[in-house]
Formats: structure tokens, C-alpha cells, sequence
């Protein structure tokens, strides 16, 4: 890859919107051209900013209310004249063509593994979208904070449902930051994590069907988990069933670390909750 | 029976519309500018995206269509409102396939460091952009949607979309590094 096209590629590449091996091609040419890694930062930085902008407002709590109270009185009768919108056909959430073939590819690659592993799709995508991210000269992230209640808040929004981030209590473990992604091109939070000097990956979804495919099962303190290994890489997801999520995590880091981290995030009490608030009395029960 | 439908109109409204009255809000603050033109502009929305919920067939796509509804209504409040908003030219934008050459000479141009810029100034930069620009920006960054999404909303090719949004993000760079240094502002 030139300068040149690793230019006209750079929106692109910044913005999520490349086909995962094109990224991997970016990030060859970013190992060894310095003038690109300063171009890039220096893009990564204006992004930055705009992030840090956009979290910065909050509504006021007396605009819902005030929404409420007009859509509750248009509800009680009929308008004469209906509005027309836009009806917009749904195309989905992801990561162009992020197929799974290639994912397969990607992480056999990077891990150089020819391990003993036969590994699901789910565990195939979670590896390689924990490279994705959380590898290269910066880690692929929407919003940079350690601030769980703002990250939550922010995933929440571009999500539309709630996510549960566990509670971190030690001096070297800290969230990086986040962004959104999908999984089984279902809407997926990303959590970027250091914990003991080591990256780890946390996902939020939505349950999936035949996410057991390749996975082992083990119960620990009660806790129902599911752990694979792939190339370096150790994988875990469980199921949070009175919320109807699954989370996953990955790490180079060994399976212990990932299953403490599952635990923390299970106990971490009840997730945030979205902004939903109480529907008007006559209206909710009809 | 009618009430009972009213009930469960009202819970999917709040299910699926007012889970983004914090996105809408904040779009609609860059758009307008003003806060209370913007919680005007979000109400309106939300009252329309009520009124039509019974198009709404896809629920996951709810946050696109009601930004669709939130970019019609700040249209036809700004059409309806003496001052007409900086909308750039047809030509301007839609001459806007990019050329190689132009990113590569753009991003040595403009590449200076703006690491020590207010996110204030962020703001201002936003909201002095050209409207067609301005969207573009405040779709990707405020509200994160993908390309494609953001071609739905405004009814353009994917391309247009990826011009306007380097267009808008090298007005911005410009516009940061000016208010940082003055002196390097066109005359």
C-alpha cells in the first residue's frame, strides 16, 4: 500500500467503515511509514475532540416530561392533519464485509495459530474483532475515557439498550474506552479494558443463537460460563438472562483473568438504566 | 379496546423514540445553535415520530427514521423561518466525488497538531459550517451513524456522504487551526 492510498482510505479506516482486510493492510503500512502514523494521529485526535464534544450536553429532565405531556394529549384524540415522515427501508448495523470466512482468515493469521482449536463463529469473531481494536499503533475507539457512568451512557445511546460494565476496584485495571460494533451483525457494544498490564476486550449483546458452537462449559461460583481458546487468545461469554444480554470477553491473558472479570461484571448489581421514564398514568394502562 | 392500543402506542413510543431523546437533543443543539430552538426542534420530532409510529415496521431502525423526522422538521422550520440556513451549493457539494490527489495534498496541508484545542472551540467550528456539512458531521460524531445510514437520512449516494464528510471534517481543521492561530486566517 502507497501513501496515496493509505490517504484516500483514511476516512474510511477511521470511520469503521473498511472491510477488515483492507484495515489489516493500513496497519502494515502504518508499521513502517512515520508520516502516515503522525497524519493519522493527528486525524484520530480532530475525532477525538468531536467525541468529547458530543457527550458534553445533556437534555434537560423537563424536556421528556415536556414530550410526554404533548404526545399523551395528541394520544387522547386523533390531529386532523397527520405529519408525513420518511419511511427509510432498515439496513443493518456492521462492519462491511466482515464476512466470516475472512474473519476466520484474519485470525488465523495474526495469531499464526494452527492450534487444536476448532473454533465457533462466535469465538472466530470475538478474536477477531479484539484485534481489531484493541491491536495496531492505537486501539480502534470511538470515545477514550475511564469513565464507566459516561462510557455506559454513551453505548447506551448509540445501542438502545442497557449494558452492565463490571465495578473495578484495583490500582492497575482500568477501562480504556469503547465503541459500538456488532456480532453476528446483531448491535454490539465494545469495551476496551487494561488489566494487569494486558488488553482484554469486554462485548455486549444481544443473546445469540448457536453461540454454543465450539465453546466449553463450566460453572464457576455458580456462574454459568462458556471459555475457548484460539490461536493466543482466551475467549469467555455468558449470559445475563433477567436482562436478556450476552457478554463476552478475550485476552491474551489467561482464562482465570477473563473468568474474574465475567464474575466482577455479573456482581456489579443491576446494569444502568436507560432513560425510559414513567409513562403518564392514563396513558401507560390505556 | 381503543385505550389499550393508546397504552401500548405510548410504550413503544417510549421504547423506541425516546431511548434517543439525548441523541436527538444533542443534534438538534448543533443544528440550531440555541438550546431552546433545540428542545423546540426535539419536541416536534418526538410528537411527529408519535403521530406516524405506525410506520415504523422495523423497530432496530427507529434511530434512523426519527433522525429522518428530525432532519425534516429543522427543514421546514429553517424554510419556514425568514433567515434560510448557509446551505452550500448544489455544485459545491455534489462536484464532490474525491480524487486521490486531493486527500493526499489535504492532509499535508492541513496537518498541524490540534491537540491543545478547547472543545469549546470544537463547538463553534460545528456550528459555522455550511448546513449540508454540518449534518454530516453531527450524523457521524454526534449521533454515530454508519455511512450508510447517514445515505438513508439524507437521501444521498454513499459517495456524497464520504465527500461531504472529509469536506467537513478539512473545514473544520481549518477552522480550529485559525482560531488557535489568527494570524493564519485568510485575508
Amino acid at each position: 500500500m502507497t501513501c496515496q492510498q493509505f490517504l484516500g482510505a483514511l476516512d474510511p479506516y477511521l470511520d469503521d467503515e473498511l472491510p477488515v482486510t483492507e484495515v489489516l493492510d493500513m496497519h502494515e503500512h502504518l508499521a513502517v511509514c512515520e508520516a502516515c502514523r503522525r497524519i493519522i494521529e493527528s486525524e484520530a485526535t480532530v475525532r477525538s475532540l468531536l467525541t468529547a464534544d458530543a457527550v458534553q450536553d445533556t437534555p434537560p429532565d423537563s424536556l421528556r416530561a415536556r414530550v410526554l405531556q404533548r404526545v399523551g394529549a395528541a394520544g387522547l384524540g386523533p390531529r386532523d392533519a397527520r405529519p408525513r415522515a420518511p419511511w427509510l427501508g432498515f439496513l443493518p448495523v456492521g462492519l462491511a464485509g466482515l464476512g466470516l470466512m475472512g474473519l476466520l482468515v484474519v485470525v488465523a493469521v495474526i495469531a499464526g495459530g494452527k492450534g487444536p482449536e476448532v473454533p465457533g463463529p462466535l469465538a472466530a469473531e470475538l478474536a477477531a474483532k479484539h484485534l481489531l481494536y484493541s491491536e495496531g499503533p492505537r486501539p480502534a475507539l470511538a470515545l477514550t475515557t475511564a469513565d464507566a457512568t459516561q462510557m455506559t451512557a454513551w453505548l447506551e445511546g448509540r445501542l438502545g439498550f442497557s449494558v452492565r460494565l463490571p465495578r473495578l476496584s484495583r490500582p492497575d485495571e482500568r477501562l480504556v474506552g469503547g465503541r459500538a460494533s456488532t456480532i453476528a451483525d446483531v448491535p454490539a457494544g465494545y469495551l476496551l479494558y487494561e488489566r494487569h498490564g494486558r488488553r482484554v476486550s469486554l462485548f455486549v449483546t444481544q443473546p445469540l443463537p448457536s453461540a454454543k458452537l465450539g465453546w466449553t462449559e463450566r460453572v464457576v461460583d455458580g456462574v454459568e460460563l462458556y471459555t475457548a481458546a484460539l490461536g493466543g487468545l482466551k475467549l469467555v461469554w455468558w449470559e445475563d438472562e433477567a436482562e436478556h444480554r450476552l457478554y463476552a470477553a478475550a485476552s491474551t491473558g489467561g482464562e482465570r483473568e477473563l473468568v474474574e472479570l465475567a464474575l466482577l461484571c455479573v456482581r456489579s448489581g443491576q446494569p444502568s438504566r436507560l432513560d425510559r421514564p414513567a409513562l403518564p398514568s392514563a396513558m401507560s394502562n390505556g | 379496546m381503543e385505550a389499550d392500543a393508546g397504552g401500548r402506542k405510548l410504550e413503544r413510543f417510549g421504547n423506541d423514540v425516546l431511548v434517543y431523546v439525548t441523541d436527538l437533543y444533542r443534534a438538534a443543539l448543533r443544528l440550531t445553535g440555541r438550546v431552546s430552538d433545540a428542545e423546540d426542534l426535539v419536541q416536534e420530532t418526538c410528537l411527529r415520530a408519535f403521530e406516524c409510529l405506525e410506520q415504523l415496521k422495523h423497530p432496530p431502525a427507529a434511530k434512523v427514521w426519527v433522525f429522518s423526522i428530525l432532519r425534516s422538521v429543522f427543514l421546514r422550520q429553517a424554510e419556514r423561518a425568514s433567515s434560510r440556513p448557509a446551505l452550500v451549493s448544489l455544485e459545491d457539494i455534489d462536484a464532490s466525488r474525491l480524487i486521490a490527489s486531493e486527500t493526499l495534498q489535504d492532509a499535508y496541508e492541513n496537518f498541524l497538531p490540534v491537540q491543545q484545542t478547547l472543545v469549546d472551540e470544537v463547538r463553534r467550528a460545528i456550528l459555522k459550517l455550511p448546513l449540508a456539512y454540518r449534518e454530516a458531521i453531527i450524523l457521524a460524531h454526534i449521533a454515530g451513524f454508519s455511512y450508510r445510514e447517514m445515505a438513508q437520512i439524507l437521501g444521498v449516494p454513499l459517495g456524497t456522504v464520504m465527500s461531504r464528510l472529509f469536506r467537513a471534517r478539512r473545514m473544520l481543521r481549518t477552522s480550529l487551526r485559525e482560531s488557535r492561530n489568527p494570524s493564519e486566517a485568510p485575508r
